[in-house]
């Protein structure tokens, strides 16, 4: 049972207007952590030592674990498939980069597409896979490639040690991105909505290693808070040689240091640790490296962009051809990108934010500029959102939900989601069965609507424009001064006219937060 | 007052600069100018020769791979200096298909070129479904690597298939004297003319050869592709009765492919070695131009 005594706490809404609000003090841990007035790193470890946090911590990693095993034989099957040969490369110590171009050039011979979508990657997961690859060899000894042609169906038949090798440190990179959500928030919630969260499931339980790459993201973001750049500068260049997107956070991250009045030393420690960890991680791979940024250059536009249409081939005339369109369209990808960077350094420097949303400012204006954003993209702006949305509140709730339940609705009629069992039929039935050569999942009817061209394609393209709008108003979203600020304005103020008035406090109020309430109510 | 001038015995750095430098930076400039422009004005007339002639073409030292795209013959040629030593015929290739024989080159041909890495990738589509996708990499300039993948582009349930894909490998203007061949290769002095001119002394028509070749097969996926010599011409030498062919085949054989997976047939790697006096002799050194 919850005690019931009540205490006055005082509640900031949204960081502008103070309002004196009674709210009873609950014995629930996560609740109570919430209202604790100091939300520092040590409040988290301090709940975490106590009998019901370590309970609590347990029960979440156990689900989280649980959840993940059992979603081992599911995944996105072209990335799987992908992602198998890559061990194969590695367990015959060749480069992924050189099968990269060899099987493109095979592409374009076969006439199957421009290029063939391989590793096309920076080179950390080569460092992160290789000794998991030769554990696999060692089981597999003479396991050969799989090479699908471009956009069929044709699947290996996988067994469970290669997804548990595979996923293994996408999970943990889950945890260790999920802690640091807890620690930064000092709350709980972080771990549990992170680890727990349907998208987060999608892409880290059946699909990317995106998981890693967001780690050094937001270990970054987390070092700079703690005032470490030399680590801050290790941990976004680790994220920035997983996949290249967490580069776009170096201007928001100097600029933040620039603004803090930050000495020039630390900014440039923070370049240089960047710069050199980007040199000794790229080490032997320099060349091909370049040669994947050329494809991802060249890449034609889609997924949750306006590009998108013109991959739609139901909606378009029969027998007419997008595909130079859309060829003309990606040729202005980088430029349009350029531009739309530009504008953000311009909006990050006349404007007073915090760093977080300084980071989801960043993460929204390379969603606006993109030419391609897969759905697997938006876990980059997950655990800053949260954190907004935790700390904010207000609109902020409903960006990040929209944020995740979007991606997730467009992957169901995209991919679709049925086809995240191929792996499963293969793993059970080898090439035995009509359905791992029909490319067939059980969901062939026609009342399922992801099935039907025409109204699958005309959901995908809708819910790429709620993203693409829903990146607009959130970039757009005005940024509210902080307590603190607006307290120490107020402060100044009154001290200038020495006039008699309520007394302002030091300290920033505490924020009681929706998941206080939500608490509460549970 | 007597003035003391100081002699200095180095020019001053005015003098260096007007003396010295500028005409060494222009000379060096003017040399290196002469050296690049006219590697590239070369190979930019060869290339523009190469593609009126619907050619593709590498050279490593001595060795060239040339590819022809509108002809059934040298798709790769092989050649030392002037000299043909392989040439690969595909009007002559076939692939049978659960006992159904069909010509390589009777089929759709499309490309691509990897010019870093001296490659071309060439594919045959054929009407049944099927790809023959071969990849020409001239490594170095004693050794050239041909390897082929398959993919059955049927999306249907079809009844077993057994595949034998066999390839040609012919020398125009001269005959490979001495075969040598096992399962998986084949080895013999490259001789240029008629084999009806070849001399009675079997040391001097090795001598007189432009050098060793062997070809030896390596599996993928698969088992190596088996060597085959359909017909051998004699000569009597003083050594005995000598053998001499001016054709071979590499055959390829599996069945029932994975639909739509790339399927690596095997590779053949083919190693030459100029003025070579016996086969299998090692490759020394840098090959010296004739």
């Amino acid at each position: 049972m919850r005690s019931m005594s009540n205490r006055k706490v005082e509640r900031v809404n949204s960081g502008c207007s103070q309002a004196s609000l009674v709210f009873p003090a609950v014995s629930d841990p996560v609740a109570s952590l919430d209202q604790m007035p100091d939300k520092s790193f040590k409040s988290f470890f301090h709940y975490a030592r106590t009998t019901r946090g370590r309970r609590t911590l347990w029960m979440i990693g156990l689900l989280a674990v649980a959840i993940r095993v059992l979603l081992l034989p599911f995944g996105h099957a072209w990335d799987l498939t992908i992602d198998y040969d890559f061990f194969i490369d590695l367990a015959r110590n060749h480069s992924p980069y050189d099968t990269f171009n060899y099987l493109s050039h095979i592409a374009i011979a076969s006439q199957w597409d421009q290029v063939y979508e391989y590793y096309a990657y920076p080179p950390i997961p080569i460092y992160i896979y290789y000794p998991l690859a030769q554990i696999y060899h060692f089981l597999h000894p003479h396991a050969q490639y799989f090479i699908p042609v471009s956009g069929s169906y044709a699947v290996p038949s996988l067994k469970l040690d290669f997804f548990f090798l595979y996923k293994f440190p996408i999970w943990v990179a889950d945890f260790l991105v999920a802690a640091l959500l807890a620690r930064m928030s000092g709350t709980i919630r972080g771990f549990r909505d992170y680890l727990l969260n349907p998208y987060v499931l999608l892409v880290s339980g059946a699909w990317t290693f995106d998981a890693v790459m967001l780690l050094g993201l937001v270990a970054a973001v987390y070092f700079v808070q703690r005032e470490r750049f030399t680590l801050s500068g290790i941990a976004l260049a680790f994220g920035t040689m997983v996949k290249f997107f967490p580069v776009i956070a170096l201007p928001a991250i100097v600029i933040y240091m620039i603004k803090k009045n930050r000495p020039l030393r630390d900014i440039v420690v923070f370049l240089l640790a960047y710069g050199i960890a980007c040199l000794v991680f790229l080490g032997p791979f320099a060349p091909g490296v370049i040669s994947v940024v050329t494809f991802h250059g060249s890449r034609p536009g889609g997924g949750m962009t306006w590009q998108n249409y013109w991959n739609s081939w139901a909606l378009t005339p029969q027998g007419v051809s997008q595909w130079p369109m859309l060829a003309a369209l990606g040729s202005f990808g980088t430029i349009q990108l350029v531009i739309v960077f530009m504008l953000l350094i311009w909006y990050l420097w006349i404007t007073d934010m915090s760093l977080n949303r300084m980071i989801v400012v960043t993460i929204l204006a390379f969603f606006l500029g993109s030419k391609l954003i897969n759905e697997q993209y938006a876990l980059l702006i997950f655990p800053f959102l949260w954190l907004e949305a935790h700390h904010v509140g207000g609109i902020w709730r409903w960006f990040y939900r929209l944020f995740w339940i979007v991606p997730v609705a467009f992957t169901v009629f995209h991919v679709p989601v049925d086809h995240f069992f191929w792996l499963l039929y293969h793993m059970l039935f080898d090439y035995r069965a009509n359905v791992t050569l029909n490319g067939t999942t059980g969901f062939e009817w026609t009342m399922i609507i992801w099935k039907h061209p025409v109204y699958a394609q005309v959901i995908t393209n809708f819910l790429g424009g709620v993203f693409l709008l829903v990146s607009l108003v959130a970039f757009f979203w005005p940024v509210r001064r902080s307590n603190q600020r607006l307290t120490q304005r107020l402060r100044l103020r009154d001290a200038g006219t020495v006039r008699p008035g309520p007394t302002i406090p030091t300290t920033p109020a505490p924020v009681i937060t929706r998941d206080v309430v939500l608490s509460e109510a549970e | 007052m007597q003035r003391s001038h100081k002699i200095s015995y180095t020019p001053n750095l005015r003098t260096f600069i007007s003396k010295v430098i500028t005409p060494t930076v222009l000379i060096l400039g003017l040399i290196i100018l002469i050296v690049y422009n006219f590697r590239g004005v070369l190979k930019t007339t060869q290339a523009d020769s190469d593609h009126f002639h619907g050619l593709v073409s590498f050279n490593q030292g001595a060795l060239n791979s040339g590819f022809k795209l509108y002809s059934g013959l040298d798709r790769p040629l092989l050649k030392y200096n002037t000299h043909n030593l392989l040439s690969y015929a595909q009007w002559s290739s076939t692939i049978t298909i659960d006992g159904n024989v069909v010509d390589l080159w009777n089929n759709e041909q499309s490309y691509s070129y990897d010019e870093a890495n001296r490659t071309v990738y060439s594919t045959i589509s054929g009407d049944g479904g099927w790809q023959l996708n071969q990849v020409t990499t001239l490594v170095d300039d004693h050794t050239a690597k041909i390897t082929y993948n398959f993919t059955a582009r049927t999306t249907s349930l079809a009844p077993s298939k057994h595949y034998v894909i066999d390839i040609a490998h012919i020398v125009q203007n001269g005959y490979w004297y001495d075969p040598q061949v096992q399962n998986t290769s084949f080895k013999a002095f490259v001789k240029i003319n008629d084999p009806a001119g070849a001399l009675s002394d079997d040391a001097a028509n090795i001598a007189s050869a432009v050098g060793a070749i062997s070809l030896s097969t390596s599996g993928g996926d698969l088992s190596p592709a088996q060597v085959m010599v359909p017909n051998y011409g004699t000569k009597t030498t003083n050594k005995g009765n000598i053998q001499w062919t001016q054709a071979f085949m590499t055959r390829y054989t599996f069945d029932n492919p994975t639909p739509l997976r790339l399927i690596n047939l095997g590779s053949e790697t083919i190693t030459f070695q100029p003025g070579a006096t016996s086969l299998g002799a090692p490759v020394g050194g840098p090959v010296p131009l004739q």
